[in-house]
């Protein structure tokens, strides 16, 4: 069934990826993606501009985790059904995450994908729940809750944002503390239901073997083909440019001592082309400064300081921007030592143009790699549609990455007063917080956002 | 659906063939090199250690950040290694994934990943960090030695990880795969080069090695590469000893740690399962295997499994939970997570869900679904590098040819009385609980009504 408006595709094409894509505005105001694909897994995401860190403008507070509980609850059906088990019918494998700034649903199938799309589509369009329901629903949670909280890394990182921010919802738990999600009401979720769940703030992103047309044939029998109301507009965040505090100790069931070094960055652009090219930079500074093949960490490793695995990213979002270095180590403090000894000496004698070149090959082959599966493509769809930008404003993006431009960014972040440490020591050994221990408070990493 | 394609052979020496898969579908190659050798509790830790080192420096790349920079010249190249179990054999193998060729920026006409990267994986597995008498350093095995250490120490980080690893390793005690891979600290701290270099030089020799290779490059290229990296060198392999059948205890037995956490976590085993079985093997053993896979499929793997719907859905008592089985040996287990007040619920809800498929409390309906969802695994096959790579090595490792084409048919066989059957065949093994001592100040979940009542807060807004 097709609906009587003019479907305005635009097609994108990458001469150098040999990739094509288009996209389209359905009339409800929901953006669509559509990467086909010749093979026989297709991927679906939705991705809703709605997440952990949103509050309405109106400043009515919210419990922190609404986000995330709404998106478990969004599968419960009128009849109080589950809709898992419609995607089950249909051999497809649906599932959803909420993350800072978004609730995603997605779905893959080998066979069925257009019922499938369509039940993905029915998915987001309405919200049902019953107290007995939601009293269940909030059990679940809690064991989610639990899980995170006897995992030391994910304390560490959770310590980590609580130092680096001392008033953006960032340092907020995605799934939320069991303290807030005992506060939430049904009408609290059908309220924010109704605040954010429009289809202007929504995009869909897909890529299989599927055709644009059937896409949106879908699209078109689940969405109203009229303009909607706009989600209402979020808060805005008023976070100081320093950090919250330098140093927070935790304790907990861990061998050896964990550490998370964060980096805060004082200026957080908001137009997506700056946003995007901040972000690759940052990406490119993180590899020069913490990769394995970069003189700091091999000088650590090679003293038997640090253990072989560090991990290290930069996030950056609404109102924040931050990147981290974590690992395991003896004595974190003299690794924080040493970190701030580099960096000191980096700003007297320079970025090292070597590991510049090295860093941004690396950035421009994970790009390329990010084209290998159906799940990658739509998800790499999503995530830029959702910043207002296209995927293939990568490749104009990346030419701009210049040393200057790097050595800059490092200049006006890695600066001291931006850096915080934090850590988990091992019950039996560590000395008294000094600086305050957190509460038991529920902690996440970006890789490990809540999930159903 | 896509054609899963089938390796072509390519003899790398006497005892060593390659496996490639030429494909175009991807932006990524795959290469790996897996060593097969029986497990061994005093061995295979040593082995473990070897693999460690090899990463962190070679005679031609001493250090790990020269690996890592020759890793990021051949455009980010990525290693990792993998340290399992199968059957009575352990299987480490190093596996890489390189962007192809046809990607590199214009105007680069030097680089050679495939052949860079085979180049280093001939330097880690052949040419270590020796000293004049082909001896692994001790300066070296010592640092490698205190990793591993490290490792084993931060097993209780993850405690869902250590309670299947405890559950493993109760459930397979006695037998040559019911043991701790990583070693013990003590037995670890007390390892001298000689004894690591002594399993290196096993490996060189004595192991069975299997090479893979997804994606663009002609397959007598990536021979040629190969030689150019490995030269002579030819194994002469010992013929692997069969993986022994599972000893059952007589009676069910259990286990408990405490553990200063805030979530229990609960392992159970059920053995007695059909086991993989080699092609040839008689129709019934290889129906009998198919049918078992639906049996767990449905039991906690599917999206709706049972686990999911009755501990999760309807009893609230956990995030997850769910099933996996072990094909060599017949044994199922199922884990999950709960607060410490819910344990009981917890076990005994399990408990019941395998009780409901022996007893026949299944339709065909959910049986259909079981069949749909493992369809989808091996139809999804030929759509990731990983899955072509990892079903084409258990397809060589099990002794069978079939075709992902062929293993749909068989399932697609599958009725419910055949998961039934599967079922009954099971007996509880082992009972593993990891008590969480700490507390977290969180209320137990309490058990609501699985009925949905339709309250006044029932709300529906999807009008805009």
């Amino acid at each position: 069934m097709t609906k009587p408006y003019t479907r305005a595709w635009k097609t994108y094409t990458s001469s150098v990826l040999n990739e094509t894509y288009l996209e389209a505005t359905h009339p409800s105001g929901l953006r669509v993606l559509v990467c086909p694909k010749d093979l026989t897994t297709a991927y679906a995401t939705l991705g809703v501009r709605y997440g952990a860190n949103d509050r309405p403008a109106d400043g009515k507070p919210q419990p922190a985790g609404i986000a995330h509980f709404l998106e478990h609850k969004m599968f419960e059906q009128s009849d109080g059904g589950d809709a898992e088990e419609v995607f089950s019918a249909l051999g497809a494998e649906v599932n959803a995450y909420t993350d800072e700034d978004r609730t995603a649903y997605l779905f893959s199938c080998t066979d069925h994908f257009n019922e499938a799309l369509i039940a993905l589509l029915r998915l987001v369009r309405s919200f049902h729940v019953s107290v007995t329901s939601m009293e269940r629903e909030r059990g679940i949670i809690a064991e989610e809750i639990r899980m995170n909280d006897d995992n030391p890394w994910e304390r560490c990182y959770a310590g980590m944002l609580s130092c680096l921010y001392r008033t953006h919802t960032v340092r907020e738990e995605i799934c939320g503390s069991p303290q807030s999600i005992a506060a939430l009401t049904p009408s609290d979720l059908r309220e924010a239901f109704r605040q954010f769940y429009r289809p202007s703030d929504m995009v869909l992103a897909v890529s299989g073997r599927v055709t644009p047309d059937e896409v949106m044939d879908a699209v078109d029998r689940v969405f109203p083909t009229r303009e909607t109301r706009r989600a209402v507009p979020r808060a805005s965040f008023d976070e100081p440019t320093g950090v919250n505090r330098p140093r927070v100790r935790l304790r907990m069931q861990t061998a050896k001592p964990l550490f998370c070094i964060g980096i805060k960055d004082p200026d957080v652009p908001t137009e997506p082309s700056v946003i995007l090219l901040r972000d690759l930079c940052m990406t490119v500074l993180c590899e020069m400064l913490f990769s394995e093949s970069g003189e700091f960490c091999d000088s650590l490793f090679e003293e038997g300081r640090i253990t072989p695995g560090l991990t290290y990213s930069s996030e950056i979002g609404r109102g924040f921007s931050f990147c981290f270095f974590a690992g395991e180590a003896d004595d974190p403090e003299a690794v924080f030592a040493r970190f701030r000894a580099y960096i000191d000496r980096l700003h007297r004698e320079g970025l090292s143009r070597t590991d510049f070149d090295r860093s941004r090959r690396i950035l421009y082959a994970d790009y390329v790699t990010g084209f290998d599966s159906t799940e990658d493509i739509a998800g790499n769809l999503l995530n830029y549609a959702l910043e207002g930008l296209e995927l293939f404003d990568f490749l104009p993006a990346f030419d701009c990455v210049t040393f200057e431009r790097v050595t800059d960014l490092f200049c006006s972040v890695f600066r001291e007063g931006q850096f915080v440490l934090a850590t988990v020591e091992p019950m039996e050994t560590a000395p008294s917080c000094q600086e305050g221990q957190l509460p038991p408070e529920p902690v996440r990493t970006p890789e490990t956002s809540g999930t159903t | 659906m896509m054609k899963t394609p089938m390796p072509e052979l390519r003899r790398l020496s006497d005892a060593v063939t390659l496996h490639a898969i030429r494909t175009d579908t991807f932006k990524t190659a795959r290469l790996s090199l897996s060593f097969i050798l029986p497990a061994d509790a005093e061995k295979s830790p040593l082995r473990a250690l070897f693999f460690r080192g090899v990463l962190m420096g070679t005679a031609h790349y001493p250090r790990l950040s020269l690996i890592s920079r020759r890793l990021d010249s051949l455009y980010g190249t990525t290693v990792f290694t993998r340290n399992m179990l199968i059957g009575d054999s352990q299987v480490l193998s190093l596996h890489f994934d390189m962007m192809e060729d046809a990607f590199m920026p214009a105007g680069d006409t030097e680089t050679d990943i495939l052949g860079g990267t085979l180049a280093l994986l001939g330097d880690m597995i052949l040419h270590p960090l020796t000293d004049r008498d082909g001896i692994l350093t001790a300066q070296t095995v010592e640092r490698d030695k205190q990793v591993q250490i490290d490792e084993i120490r931060a097993e209780r980080n993850d405690t869902r990880t250590y309670a299947a690893d405890r559950l493993w390793q109760i459930t397979y005690a006695g037998e040559p795969c019911g043991l701790s891979l990583l070693g013990s600290v003590g037995r670890i701290a007390a390892v001298t080069p000689e004894e690591v270099t002594a399993v290196w030089q096993e490996m060189l020799t004595a192991a069975r090695v299997e090479v893979f290779y997804i994606g663009r490059a002609d397959p007598d290229t990536v021979a040629d590469k190969w030689c150019a990296a490995f030269g002579r060198w030819s194994p002469r392999p010992t013929p692997l000893p069969p993986t022994l059948p599972h000893i059952p205890p007589a009676m069910p037995r259990r286990a408990t740690e405490d553990m200063p956490v805030s979530q229990s976590k609960l392992c159970m085993s059920w053995s007695g399962g059909a086991v993989t079985v080699p092609s040839g093997a008689p129709e019934q053993a290889q129906g009998a295997y198919v049918a078992m896979l639906v049996c767990n499929e449905l039991l906690g793997v599917m999206q709706s499994s049972l686990l999911f719907r009755r501990v999760r859905e309807e009893r609230g008592l956990c995030y997850s939970c769910d099933s996996d089985y072990n094909g060599e040996k017949g044994v199922l287990t199922v884990s999950c997570g709960m607060h410490p007040d819910n344990q009981v619920a917890a076990e005994d809800s399990i408990r019941a869900c395998v009780a409901a498929v022996q007893n026949g409390q299944i339709t065909e309906d959910d049986v259909a679904l079981a069949r749909l969802s493992l369809t989808n695994e091996y139809r999804r096959i030929p759509d990731s590098q990983g899955g072509m790579e990892n079903f084409w090595f258990r397809q060589s490792l099990a002794g069978t040819d079939e075709t992902p084409k062929a293993r749909i048919a068989r399932i697609g066989a599958v009725t419910a009385a055949d998961v039934i059957a599967a079922a009954k065949r099971l007996r509880e093994d082992t009972v593993f609980w990891l008590h969480a001592q700490g507390d977290t100040g969180n209320d137990p979940v309490k058990y609501p009504d699985k009925s949905p009542d339709r309250s006044p807060d029932t709300g529906e807004d999807g009008e805009d």
